[in-house]
């Protein structure tokens, strides 16, 4: 698998999977319907204690990114429609300050953050074998 | 939840010097549990009670349910054991050690000994004597996988393997773990293969255990910060936070290292109002180092300062809670 795992990072080896598989479904990398590796496959693959993989499939579960279904494996979701939009606002609105602080420190002002949002929700929404363009999502959610 | 391995308060001395001392263990079934501590401070003793091959003086432990007093050693027909020096008969092959192994242990499975052999690169005819550490630690672990273990235990098995051996042997480890559920219990002074392969690390010194949890848990409860003051850092306040286990100031900035949750943490650090706070990358090698220092175990010149009563305080107290 084309993960990119780091054992030595602060950041725990299960969230960087969830993390790496969230960002590949995002862009397209794995598609829904996709059957995933087993814990086994992909422990040996890595060189990963299984359990920690296991764990990272479990949280993939709960936040609806992949299903396993009985006897037959585990697979990518198809695209989630949020249930709680609130808390997703507010889930974002976080990793925004963290933005923001950095923005601040370099010296930006609020126009080159707008004009840079724009920039990359561009670049986002033209992106190769990308096809979860914002404006598509939101019209399906409302 | 299901413990492979489990002491209550353990204890073993030498010569009147305490090698485990009154140590509390608990390891999961079907974990890969990593046990590390600075030389000298009980790893290979511990191991050797839960094999049977030492007895404890007092406390009790008991492996896959079994007591490690009992003298009916059924219970090690399924435990392998890879001790840091085989001890093997030296005028034997290895083949001949096989022979023995398909002897004693009567869930021997030859088809997994041949295949692991034959993965190892080893050769049957060879004798024991004639063989380097390395190639002595590989026959050791074809064997202690072909008798069916439910239990491995291992002391620093991969010390003084080369990279290639190594990764073979975390390799086999892993695959055995995820193929067939063994709990491996593994002692090693190489944090990196555990930062890869465990999902449980306990650290023992001086014969106790200074922590025992999930490999996630302890990165999520120890933090390198890096606090960046407009002025002269307030040294007294930061050394008395809460939880803090090391500090190091260089002009305006300090780094400090701090155990607990990084949002129980901030609150406490936005009243020094610091102009900057990054946090740090943090492997499992420096956190057992900064935890040794908070001992008082360090050598040479050191250009950190270590633990306030009222740090360690604060850390005794959240180990106990965990």
């Amino acid at each position: 698998m084309w993960l990119d795992i780091n054992p030595r990072s602060s950041i725990p080896i299960y969230q960087q999977m969830v993390d790496g598989i969230k960002e590949a479904v995002a862009r397209g990398i794995m598609v829904p319907g996709e059957r995933m590796p087993t814990v086994r496959e992909l422990a040996s693959e890595l060189s990963l204690n299984p359990n920690t993989i296991a764990k990272a499939y479990q949280k993939l579960e709960q936040e609806g990114i992949i299903v396993t279904m009985r006897s037959r494996g585990t697979f990518v979701a198809g695209r989630s429609t949020v249930r709680d939009r609130e808390g997703a606002k507010k889930q974002v609105a976080a990793l925004m300050e963290k933005v923001m602080v950095e923005a601040y420190h370099l010296g930006l002002n609020r126009e080159d953050l707008i004009q840079l949002f724009e920039a990359s929700l561009d670049e986002w929404e033209k992106g190769e074998g990308n096809n979860h363009g914002f404006g598509y999502r939101d019209a399906g959610a409302e | 939840m299901d413990l492979a391995i489990e002491t209550q308060a353990l204890s073993k001395s030498f010569d009147g010097v305490k090698a485990i001392d009154e140590l509390y263990l608990a390891v999961p079934a079907g974990s890969i549990f990593g046990l590390i501590g600075p030389n000298g401070a009980g790893k290979s003793t511990l191991i050797q009670m839960l094999t049977g091959i030492i007895r404890p003086d007092s406390g009790e432990g008991f492996i896959l349910g079994q007591s490690i007093r009992e003298k009916n050693g059924s219970i090690r027909n399924r435990v392998g054991y890879v001790p840091d020096v085989p001890v093997m008969y030296p005028g034997f092959t290895v083949a001949e050690m096989y022979r023995l192994g398909n002897k004693l242990y009567p869930f021997w499975d030859w088809e997994r000994c041949r295949e692991l052999h034959q993965g190892f690169h080893l050769a049957e005819g060879q004798r024991i004597r004639n063989l380097s550490r390395g190639q002595k630690v590989r026959v050791a672990l074809v064997m202690a996988l072909a008798l069916r273990p439910h239990l491995l235990l291992l002391d620093e098995p991969t010390a003084g393997l080369d990279p290639v051996v190594r990764r073979a042997f975390l390799q086999t480890i892993i695959e055995e773990v995820a193929g067939q559920g063994t709990t491996v219990f593994y002692s090693s002074h190489n944090l990196s293969d555990l930062e890869q392969s465990a999902d449980h690390i306990a650290t023992l010194y001086r014969g106790r255990m200074l922590f025992s949890r999930t490999l996630d848990e302890l990165k999520e409860s120890v933090h390198r910060l890096q606090l960046i003051f407009s002025g002269e850092p307030p040294e007294d306040a930061v050394r008395s936070l809460p939880g803090i286990v090391e500090w190091q100031k260089s002009g305006r900035v300090m780094t400090i290292t701090v155990t607990g949750r990084l949002d129980s943490i901030c609150p406490g650090l936005a009243l020094l109002e610091p102009e900057l706070v990054k946090e740090l990358n943090l492997d499992l090698e420096s956190i057992f180092i900064a935890f040794m220092r908070s001992e008082g175990y360090y050598l040479g010149s050191e250009k950190w300062e270590v633990g306030s009563e009222k740090g360690k305080d604060g850390s005794a107290k959240e180990d106990a809670e965990q």
